[in-house]
């Protein structure tokens, strides 16, 4: 069942909202650089961010 | 169709469906369910005495339900073969109390109530798909209210009502009144070109077939009046373009612009549509006496899943079959020996169904006469001995070219040469490192690693790219002089699906900055969907690295096609900005987590070896005790 969640770019940072499907793999894009290293944010990515923006 | 089902060298299967296919290229063996007819085709002489009986009276779906058929019934008049068939499902049955009457008055005592579904099993060195496509269900634009209007009707059924075979012997009425209609629209494009609602491509033929409509309904009846509500019109092709000037000379109305209203008067059964003329800007009404629907095509849904999975097929965005190569391999599938003819592959007219069939029959003449076949040099080979049956190699080969294991029976997995491409998808995939690829084994890949790696680290980003399209890519971005950073350095792989999750942390470990996987865009991969996997894994790395407290922006992944030359100049522009980013305590850090975490998944693995070894030599050991014993 698709759902609405949050991606976002490895390359620019971008965070964007995609209609997800987990038992689909398909080419995603950053809508913004056009970069295909995009991936689901989840709560551990979230912390794992803040938590180097905070060391950094 | 009847010189096919003379011809001594071709054996016609109607009624059938294809079952299973086995085996590779040259050797395919397939089982074909072949459906109980219930009339013995070889006997039948389409007499048509069991039709008079037949008590039953059903839509003809031949006729697109314009007309009625019996439940024992000839397909269509020039069918082949030549014999009635019985269809179940709308038969009352052989009891005498229920009906039998066929069965009764067939004298030649062909029709057989018991007679059950076939299985027969052929050897065929090429299968050629031309399983074609259907029409698009217009119900879901209910504005044009083809479920609501009697006088709305599709261009399929349009075709039945002027064709001489058709349910009125070619006289054209409207299905309300059986009157004639005088005044006839065709609205265009219902279901193509409509992302949100049909398909999102061309149909390709829809235009060309109102134009020949439009030009035949002036002919046949020089009273009527055509009028055509498009968006453009595409009349590509030998000859087209003049019939379509010459059904503008002959007066035929052409409206630029779709109907946003059609309603039916209830009493006359006229059709009155509103449309904006986009030419004029002007919203234009339009009385008619009936409006067909020019449908478009979308792939086949019954059945079409089960044949991709039997012969690895893949599919484009649109849902129709994917091509080897959409340019130069235009009838081949990606697994070798199977070919595609017509509309299974792209909706097409029936010049460019002739073509393709004429291609496909040629290409698969051309291996079959040949012999035998060249394999590919790069083909996967499994080192049984430390196989642990898990069976993702089978799983994930694109091409069904590894047989699955069984652990009960011993079996391990076969690798078929014949069939394999080369991908190395099963290499990186298998999670007990049994599989090796012949000319591109995984330690010349550590050692390419290693040699980027050896000088100045920090400066490199160490890039894998696939063979067909990236590495394509970048040759295209040297040969148009693009400039692009001498700090990434390329290592080509046949697909990125090759690239096994232990070259990219041997990377990290040796000291990269910066990591690039880089492959086919998702509709190009080369070897069908090994790309899939390639993302797969990506994402899983993603994560273990976001686990070790590693930056997961330190492995980037793109799909960079090989006309992308403009693409992998770019990519790798930004690329060595990013590198600019990533510091030597960064990369000394990492080189320690990774080394830490490999060593301890290593021990962990190494316990597990001797575990699992203990276990068996108990086993032995019992065994050999118990024989004592005894």
């Amino acid at each position: 069942m698709a759902e609405q969640v949050m991606f976002y770019c490895l390359r620019c940072g971008h965070r964007f909202p995609v209609l997800h499907d987990s038992r689909e793999v398909k080419e995603r894009t950053c809508p913004k650089c056009l970069s295909n290293s995009v991936r689901k944010e989840t709560p551990a990515a979230i912390e794992a961010r803040e938590k180097r923006g905070r060391a950094g | 169709m009847m010189d096919v089902g003379r011809h001594p060298r071709v054996e016609l299967l109607t009624n059938s469906d294809v079952d299973e296919v086995s085996g590779f290229v040259g050797n395919f063996r397939v089982r074909i369910r072949k459906r109980a007819r219930y009339v013995n085709e070889s006997e039948c002489t389409a007499c048509a005495e069991c039709e008079k009986v037949c008590p039953v009276s059903v839509p003809d779906e031949y006729q697109q339900g314009l007309s009625s058929r019996k439940a024992i019934y000839l397909p269509f008049p020039q069918a082949v073969p030549s014999a009635y068939v019985l269809n179940m499902d709308d038969c009352l049955g052989a009891d005498p109390i229920a009906c039998g009457k066929c069965v009764e008055v067939c004298e030649k005592k062909c029709i057989n109530m018991d007679a059950e579904d076939e299985f027969l099993d052929v050897e065929v060195g090429t299968i050629i798909v031309a399983t074609g496509l259907e029409v698009y269900d217009p119900r879901e634009q209910d504005e044009y209210g083809y479920a609501r209007f009697q006088n709305v009707i599709t261009s399929m059924e349009f075709e039945r009502l002027i064709c001489a075979g058709g349910p009125t012997e070619g006289h054209l009425v409207r299905p309300g009144d059986r009157k004639r209609p005088k005044r006839i629209g065709f609205v265009q494009c219902v279901g193509s070109r409509a992302p949100a609602r049909g398909a999102p491509y061309c149909s390709n033929i829809c235009c060309m077939n109102t134009v020949k409509d439009t030009l035949l309904i002036s002919e046949h009846y020089p009273d009527s009046e055509s009028f055509v509500f498009y968006t453009d019109i595409r009349a590509f092709g030998k000859g087209f373009e003049d019939l379509y000037r010459r059904s503008r000379e002959v007066g035929v109305h052409y409206v630029r612009g779709l109907p946003g209203h059609v309603v039916e008067n209830p009493e006359s059964g006229q059709i009155r549509v509103d449309v904006e003329n986009t030419l004029t800007g002007e919203l234009e009404h339009y009385d008619l006496d009936m409006l067909v629907l020019s449908i478009g095509m979308v792939p086949r849904t019954n059945g079409s899943s089960k044949l991709k999975e039997l012969l690895a097929l893949s599919a484009t965005s649109d849902g129709f079959v994917m091509e080897a190569h959409p340019k130069l391999k235009p009838v081949d599938a990606p697994t070798r020996g199977v070919y595609f003819a017509g509309c299974v592959e792209s909706p097409k007219d029936v010049k460019d169904s002739v073509t393709q069939a004429s291609a496909a029959a040629a290409r698969a003449g051309a291996l079959l006469s040949a012999g035998k076949v060249q394999i590919e040099a790069i083909t996967a080979q499994i080192h049984t001995e430390e196989c642990n049956f898990c069976g993702r190699c089978a799983r994930v080969c694109p091409y069904g070219a590894i047989t699955a294991p069984n652990k009960k029976e011993k079996k391990y997995p076969m690798v078929i040469q014949a069939a394999c491409a080369g991908c190395g998808t099963c290499s990186a995939e298998c999670p007990a490192d049994t599989i090796t690829m012949k000319h591109f084994s995984d330690d010349q890949y550590i050692h390419q690693v290693d040699a980027i790696l050896a000088e100045k680290p920090m400066e490199k980003v160490v890039a894998f790219a696939c063979n067909w399209c990236s590495y394509a890519g970048g040759d295209m971005a040297g040969t148009s002089r693009l400039q692009y950073p001498a700090s990434v350095r390329l290592i080509r792989t046949m697909c990125s699906g090759r690239v096994d999750e232990e070259f990219i942390w041997h990377a990290f470990e040796t000291g990269a900055p910066l990591v690039l996987l880089s492959g086919c865009h998702f509709a190009d991969c080369h070897y069908i969907n090994a790309v899939t996997w390639t993302q797969q894994r990506v994402e899983k790395i993603w994560n273990q690295m976001e686990k070790l407290g590693i930056r997961p922006e330190r492995l980037q992944l793109e799909w960079i096609s090989a006309a992308e030359g403009q693409k992998f100049a770019k990519v790798m522009r930004e690329l060595d900005a990013m590198l600019k980013e990533v510091t030597e305590e960064e990369v000394e850090e990492t080189k320690k987590i990774v080394a830490e975490w490999q060593r301890e998944k290593r021990e962990k693995e190494a316990k597990k070896k001797a575990k699992a070894a203990s276990n068996k030599e108990e086993a032995l050991a019992g065994a050999g005790s118990a024989g004592k014993e005894a």
